[in-house]
């Protein structure tokens, strides 16, 4: 049922969840079958700096703003 | 009076293991100069912002210096933005498309690779930001322009002066395609029940939910984290079950009362069969798409590997985010793709804050979104997906085709532009 890659998303994902207690969260489209090389990048940097991925956290002020469309 | 002492001269002091603490009195005797120049208390320098988010794709190797457009290309679309844009509608775009972008003022497109997003209200019909040099710049800047068109259509077009003043028109025709298909659901059943019984359970091992009688949707819904729905529906089915059993195993049950519950049961049942149900029509459709040419496709330039998760999207925005809601408390993935929590609905966001404070704030992305991938399938050569939509949401598809002819065959009033305050008749006219 799944590729290849995104099965090694899947991994990561539950590798930060347990060790942050939630999922890492990317900001506008999400398409982890396609660009889930990023995502697992993201997630293995954050595991070792012990941030968790949240890019509407880090997000400049003007792309939190509701009136944006992604 | 403070005493010092010795560490070091401490019974024991040696064979404590503290790896931070050594790591720590390393670094100070280091120094942060980096000189050996030992510097306690000194605060290192951070910046002052954060840095943005990084984009989505790969870099492409290096990007060629842009063709001169074809003289053979039908309809070229000079955008007047940068020209790798241009590039990219001539090279991917319809001749069709082509020539509806032509007709339309042209939105400002500026090179962003932080992730492409639609800003409405920046210039006089808003501004696409969209990536340059990576894998995702067609997919990126057809979806984005998708957005532009919507405002800008229904600017001059059907004279709306909200932003994105099209897709309006379509709700109807998405929200019954998606009753077709199972994804939207009718749960006022749920809502009702949160409004007349309240709630107040262990939503998670470290976490209670309480809500009040009476509160509304909204009261509801912004207390809501990702994952929630889902585990208050489990917790609404299994009160409601536990109500019918306390109500029979009484000495001398209420026929009438007993009734009453029984049949609310039933639709409680009934709404979360559907959820369960639209779950495994979600999964079919994620296996309809996996098998397509769009499942097979590799990261190239064209981009046709990133419309599975536009499809994914259009799952996402048809059930207001509630699949990655389950997917949060479950822990299954099935999705193909996405806009992340809160997006589309009133629910907080990944900050812990709602984006959306009313279902009419959701409804106005729902319906953006879905009129931005439609787009993207249609202006992309690659008709895989459009083929797809025409079979999952064929009223939808019609009546965007609709929408999309009447702005071809618009006639525009031209002398509108002049009015606009940015004009200034004063200034001399130069040839």
């Amino acid at each position: 049922m799944y590729t290849e890659l995104e099965l090694r998303y899947y991994k990561a994902k539950t590798l930060h969840l347990e060790k942050f207690g939630e999922t890492p969260y990317f900001m506008g489209i999400i398409n982890p079958s396609a660009d889930g090389e990023e995502y697992i990048e993201l997630i293995n940097k954050a595991l070792e700096t012990n941030k968790p991925v949240n890019q509407l956290k880090s997000a400049p002020v003007k792309m939190q703003s509701s009136n944006i469309i992604f | 009076m403070r005493k010092c002492i010795n560490l070091e001269d401490q019974p024991g002091f040696a064979s404590i293991y503290a790896p931070q603490m050594q790591q720590a009195i390393d670094r100070g005797l280091e120094g942060h100069s980096g000189k050996g120049i030992i510097d306690w208390g000194y605060t290192p320098p951070s910046p002052d912002t954060k840095p943005g988010r990084r984009g989505k794709g790969k870099p492409v190797k290096k990007l060629p210096p842009t063709p001169p457009v074809d003289p053979k290309v039908v309809n070229p679309v000079v955008s007047g933005s940068d020209l790798h844009f241009d590039y990219l509608f001539n090279t991917y775009g319809t001749p069709e498309m082509r020539a509806l972008i032509n007709k339309y003022p042209k939105v400002k497109i500026v090179a962003y690779n932080g992730g492409g997003y639609f800003q409405p209200g920046e210039g006089q019909y808003g501004t696409v930001y969209t990536s340059k040099g990576l894998d995702t710049d067609v997919s990126t800047l057809f979806h984005e322009y998708g957005h532009a068109l919507d405002n800008v259509i229904g600017i001059d077009v059907h004279k709306d002066s909200n932003s994105m003043g099209t897709s309006k028109f379509f709700i109807n025709e998405f929200l019954k395609d998606g009753a077709d298909m199972g994804m939207v659901l009718d749960d006022a059943v749920y809502w009702d029940y949160i409004k007349d019984n309240g709630l107040s359970f262990a939503i998670t091992d470290r976490r209670m939910f309480n809500v009040n009688k009476g509160s509304e949707r909204k009261d509801v819904e912004k207390l809501m984290n990702p994952g929630d729905h889902w585990r208050i529906m489990k917790e609404i089915l299994r009160v409601s079950k536990e109500k019918v059993k306390k109500a029979t195993n009484t000495k001398n049950p209420d026929p009438v009362k007993l009734a009453r519950l029984k049949d609310k049961l039933i639709t409680v049942e009934k709404l979360y069969d559907s959820m369960i149900n639209r779950v495994k029509a979600a999964k079919e459709i994620r296996k309809l798409v996996m098998d397509s040419k769009l499942g097979i496709s590799t990261r190239d330039e064209a981009g046709v590997f990133r419309q599975r998760g536009a499809i994914g999207d259009i799952l996402d925005a048809l059930t207001s985010g509630e699949l990655y809601d389950y997917e949060v408390a479950t822990g299954e993935n099935f999705m193909l793709g996405g806009h992340g929590f809160g997006y589309y609905n009133m629910r907080k966001q990944s900050n812990g804050y709602p984006r959306n404070f009313s279902l009419d704030g959701g409804m106005f992305f729902r319906r953006a979104e879905i009129w931005a991938q439609f787009f993207q399938f249609m202006l992309h050569q690659d008709n895989t997906s459009t083929g797809l939509m025409k079979q999952m949401m064929p009223n939808t598809e019609r009546k965007f085709n609709e929408l999309i002819k009447e702005a071809q065959q618009a006639k525009l009033d031209v002398a509108e532009a002049f009015k606009s305050p940015v004009f200034n008749p004063n200034l001399p006219i130069l040839n």
